[in-house]
């Protein structure tokens, strides 16, 4: 009677096991160690976003050395009348003074105090093909990041990270990135309040 | 019918105010002075211009537009019109999988009849290619004098198409011929050709999504580049993705609001994006009847649309409101409808069937974002790989505090949200 | 020669069927006719859903569910119901029962049928229901707890053809059933009966999604309020046979019937106080459907007065049944149980799907209003499945009374 009772449970826990396994292991095993397994023995899906990028001319990106290189957006190409010194071709100050035409009169900067930001903040005074880090290390229009880093850190960090910005092309490699400025206008660099593109329906009362 | 009556109302209403308002913005920012080399016409902002752009046009239309030339241009717009139909009609038809096109890959040497003999052939699929025969053989009987050759050929093509299988246990032959029959359909009932897809999963790919709530402005611009993309029908109003207006102090989407018609973003609010998180552990799919919805070795969860019976078990076991239901036939705008498609993905859905977010299957597959990582112009939606250790995605998990909704329910979405 | 016999005799017995429901008094034919009406009025709002789609009903991407399964889960009930005939009187052989049994039976019939056709008006593609069908479609059996109400529901449907109509089919040729081949079947239906609407309410009660009805309690609640409403359904049906027809049914039947109603009644209703004291004592997220169900959440209130008319006839039936000399009198129990089955109905139909969907899982309030198509296919479904319940009776009493038999003459 016992012997017959013991068979007839094995039985039902056979035919049970025979569906549930599979789920007890996928409930068992979290999300995040099923991946930490599978990097392991990760290999490169060997695909390429480099023919979303429609001819998008990539610069590598300076002083992320510690991890894997990634790129933005070649700038000083698509600026137009580039570059500045076609017309800046005398000092600030006489130009200043002159009674000609003032160029960039809807310039208003809007980013921090005055007290901290002025437009030579950025701006090499004497180049200004060029941009201008704290210390006076000129840097290029291709690397205005760099720039942006200096006060930005925490958010330059993210940045590098993949946690801040945008890419460009897709998902897979090759890793494009926009640059700061694609996004924030430096000069007033918050984002604006707008009305949404499109909105949502919900059937019956509105909420 | 009056509610309808009103959306449509506030919708218009809405519309003309958004026509005029977006494009305006941009302008101002981009420098008229010829003397100026200041950094402002930057590719991000034409880009931005250039959307909002689209965006107003595409209002314009959902408000009524009429076509007029572009209807002739799509009609010559007909694809190997000879070739197409030839090539379905020397396939022995009813899916058995023996057509001679290029994707052969499998059952080189077999014909249709041999392939009747087949052990593979199992009951279901000598059923429909009965079925087939026998359709074919009323249509070609009964009307071969009256009907156009066009009709007969849909009704042959509509009928292989009812008698074929879950997308999952096809042949690649077979997914290679539905995708014809399927956009030769197209073809005939809304007279664009589409380029469906049958891409499968990758190796070392598993899709991964984070949302940083700090970002999001609730422009929902994510929600439009979606509908556009996935071809969801305006006028049903289907979305895949809420946006949900959040006040500061709780995070409890109770009380949250996602139908808010005002500027944005508020003071003292923030803003929080939901849609199909393609769980690990998803509830939707052990809950269905006839399997027709499953977790792809990459982590998407699809739905065979061909295969759904539309009994909304799926919808009310997902504790995420991520599907979603054809209450009616979608309206196909062949002038507006994105032709790149996928089976699993944004392919022209009967009614009767659910849906869902597939996290654009037609693009990432191909090494694309998702449409809405495209279209959010704040970063706030980060997508990549888990498995690469080198990915975004990875950087964000691995530096930032994350967290799911719902997380307690053990459902492992694989869509997390964190802050700067 | 007796297999031929048998075959003959078949003929006879659906030919004399037929007979006997095609003539009858007035009454009769009226009432068929006004259901025949009714059924033609739910095809044809069945005939519009299937044009337009679903659209054509209340419901949407938030109250995915609505009054179709909402009379489902209902009717399950009243199907699963039938075993408390079966179990006694053939079971534990009570003299009483047996009359009422096939009674029992054809409302068990007509319940699934009806279940059956509102899940099919229910979905989206009823064309492609194939897909269902083991070897042809894909079955997700075990995982899908949809597919195993099918197996459930479809394996009962067959059970309460086949043992009645044996039952039946002896009694016309004139010979007395043999209990050893059909009681195996019959402790089989015992077991069915119980399983489909457990499987039914684990069903809704699996869901995590849905907190209103992911509870412990929903399946014996299940249990109790159909053992309440179907016999409840049993007892005014039997009385209308005994006042219609020549058909004897003693006031014993009915007593024992009351009381199984009168405790199946009293334990709903100690399971709703505990239901409600969860749900109250102290209110949590997932209390806002029960909130929104009795109380109505951020002035969304349209089911309010619905579950309250349930709650106090619930309550009024369960005292007047629990009260002796209530219950022996037989014109106010028939009246009772035409409350109790009518308030079974607002709280398990209406009042426990729509309320799993409100809020949606994201917190959002969409109310849910049915609208006339769907009430329509509804009310076409009640009429067919009143419709076969008394074609069923109508052929069963005068095989039970012996007035229609197999006549020697025919089979000669």
């Amino acid at each position: 009677m016992n012997r017959k009772l013991i068979l007839c449970m094995s039985m039902i826990m056979v035919l049970c096991s025979g569906c549930h396994d599979n789920q007890q292991n996928s409930h068992s095993e979290t999300l995040l160690n099923k991946v930490s397994h599978a990097t392991k023995s990760y290999v490169d899906p060997s695909l390429t976003s480099e023919h979303y990028l429609h001819g998008v001319k990539k610069i590598q990106v300076e002083g992320y050395e510690n991890q894997s290189t990634f790129f933005v957006e070649e700038r000083t190409q698509k600026i137009t009348q580039f570059p500045c010194m076609r017309c800046h071709n005398q000092p600030l100050k006489k130009m200043k003074n002159k009674n000609s035409q003032r160029a960039h009169w809807n310039m208003k900067l809007k980013h921090a105090d005055s007290s901290v930001m002025s437009c030579t903040t950025c701006h090499d005074q004497k180049q200004l093909d060029k941009l201008t880090l704290l210390t006076g290390k000129q840097v290029s229009f291709n690397h205005s990041y760099q720039q942006c880093a200096q006060c930005h850190f925490q958010q330059a960090k993210d940045w590098g990270g993949g946690a801040h910005g945008k890419r460009l092309g897709g998902w897979a490699k090759p890793r494009v990135v926009m640059s700061c400025t694609a996004c924030h206008n430096p000069h007033e660099p918050g984002f604006h309040k707008r009305w949404p593109s499109i909105i949502s329906k919900v059937p019956g009362e509105i909420k | 019918m009056s509610v309808k009556i009103v959306f449509n109302h506030v919708r218009n209403m809405f519309s003309d105010k958004e026509e005029k308002k977006t494009p305006t913005p941009p302008k101002k920012k981009s420098c008229t002075s010829p003397n100026c080399t200041c950094s402002q016409p930057s590719s991000a902002f034409i880009n931005l211009d250039l959307k909002s752009m689209i965006g107003s046009q595409g209002m314009k239309n959902t408000a009524d537009d009429v076509s007029t030339g572009i209807d002739s241009i799509i009609d010559s717009y007909e694809p190997d019109k000879a070739e197409l139909p030839e090539d379905l009609t020397t396939s022995c038809g009813s899916g058995c999988g023996c057509n001679n096109g290029s994707h052969q890959t499998q059952n080189n040497q077999k014909t249709g009849v041999h392939q009747l003999f087949d052990k593979k052939v199992d009951r279901r699929q000598a059923l429909g290619m009965l079925a087939g025969t026998v359709g074919a053989a009323v249509m070609t009987t009964g009307c071969s004098s009256i009907v156009d050759p066009k009709i007969k050929e849909k009704a042959k093509l509509t009928w292989e198409e009812y008698f074929k299988g879950n997308f999952r246990l096809m042949t690649d032959t077979e997914k290679n011929n539905t995708v014809k029959r399927l956009e030769r359909l197209t073809q005939l009932n809304h007279r664009f050709h589409p380029e469906i897809k049958s891409t499968q999963a990758r190796k070392n790919v598993l899709y991964g999504y984070a949302f940083n709530i700090s970002k999001c402005r609730g422009y929902m611009d994510c929600v439009k580049g979606c509908v556009k993309e996935n071809n969801l029908d305006p006028e049903t109003g289907m979305q895949y993705i809420r946006i949900f207006e959040m006040k500061k102090g709780k995070m409890s989407l109770e009380g949250a609001d996602g139908n808010y018609h005002h500027e944005v973003p508020v003071e003292g609010n923030f803003y929080m994006g939901t849609q199909c998180f393609q769980c690990e552990n998803p509830p939707c799919v052990p809950v269905c009847p006839v399997s027709a919805t499953w977790k792809e070795p990459d982590g998407i969860v699809v739905v065979d649309y061909d295969w759904c019976i539309g009994c909304r078990y799926c919808e009310a076991a997902c504790p995420y409101w991520a599907r979603r239901f054809n209450w009616k036939a979608p309206k196909v705008n062949k002038e507006k409808v994105n032709k790149q498609q996928h089976y699993l993905g944004n392919r022209v859905r009967d009614k009767g069937v659910v849906e869902k977010c597939t996290f654009c299957i037609q693009r990432t597959r191909e090494g694309k974002n998702p449409a809405c990582v495209e279209a959010c112009p704040t970063g706030a939606r980060i997508f990549g790989n888990l498995l690469d250790p080198k990915s975004e995605i990875r950087w964000v998990l691995a530096n930032k505090k994350v967290f799911r909704l719902k997380e307690e329910l053990g459902t492992e979405p694989k869509f997390w949200y964190f802050m700067d | 020669m007796k297999k031929q016999n048998n075959i003959v005799a078949l003929r006879h017995f659906f030919g004399d069927a037929l007979a006997c429901l095609t003539k009858g008094s007035a009454k009769y034919h009226l009432w068929m006719g006004v259901l025949t009406f009714l059924m033609i009025f739910g095809a044809f709002a069945y005939w519009i859903q299937l044009k337009e789609g679903l659209v054509v009903t209340g419901m949407n991407d938030y109250i995915s569910w609505g009054l179709y399964i909402s009379n489902f889960t209902f009717l399950v009930g009243i199907a699963a119901a039938a075993v408390l005939l079966v179990m006694p009187a053939y079971i534990l052989s009570d003299v009483d029962f047996p009359k009422a049994v096939l009674i029992g039976e054809g409302v068990a019939v007509a319940a699934l049928v009806m279940c059956l056709a509102f899940v099919t008006v229910d979905v989206g593609g009823p064309h492609r229901l194939w897909h269902l069908i083991p070897g042809l479609g894909y079955f997700n059996w075990p995982d899908s707890m949809l597919a195993w109400d099918v197996i459930v529901l479809n394996g009962y449907l067959l059970l309460n053809l086949c043992i009645p109509f044996y039952i039946l089919f002896s009694r016309y040729k004139g010979v007395e059933p043999q209990k050893k081949l059909y009681q195996p079947f019959i402790f089989i239906s015992v077991f069915w009966a119980v399983s489909i609407h457990l499987v039914t309410a684990f069903l809704y009660a699996g869901l995590s999604a849905r907190p209103f009805w992911n509870s412990a309690l929903l399946g014996p609640r299940f249990l109790a309020s159909a053992f309440a409403a179907g016999p409840a359904l049993i007892i005014v049906i039997l009385s209308v046979i005994r006042s219609q027809t020549r058909y004897q049914i003693r006031d014993a039947i009915l007593h024992k019937l009351a009381l199984i109603t009168t405790i199946a009644a009293q334990i709903n209703l100690i399971m709703l106080g505990s239901e409600l004291f969860k749900e109250f004592y102290f209110p949590t997220e997932h209390s806002q459907s029960a909130i929104y169900l009795f109380f109505g959440l951020h002035g969304h209130n349209s089911l309010v007065p619905w579950i309250w008319t349930a709650v106090i006839l619930n309550v009024i039936a369960t005292a007047v049944l629990t009260l002796h000399p209530f219950r022996r009198n037989f014109k106010v129990l028939v009246s009772t149980c035409v409350v109790l089955f009518v308030a079974v109905w607002i709280e398990k139909g209406m009042g426990l799907i729509v309320p799993g969907f409100i809020p949606s899982p994201l917190g959002e309030i969409v109310e849910y209003f049915p609208t006339w198509v769907e009430i329509g296919v509804t009310v076409g479904i009640w009429a067919l499945g009143l419709f076969i319940m008394t074609a069923l009776i109508r052929v069963a009493i005068p095989i039970e009374l012996g007035t229609l038999r197999l006549s020697d003459k025919k089979l000669e």
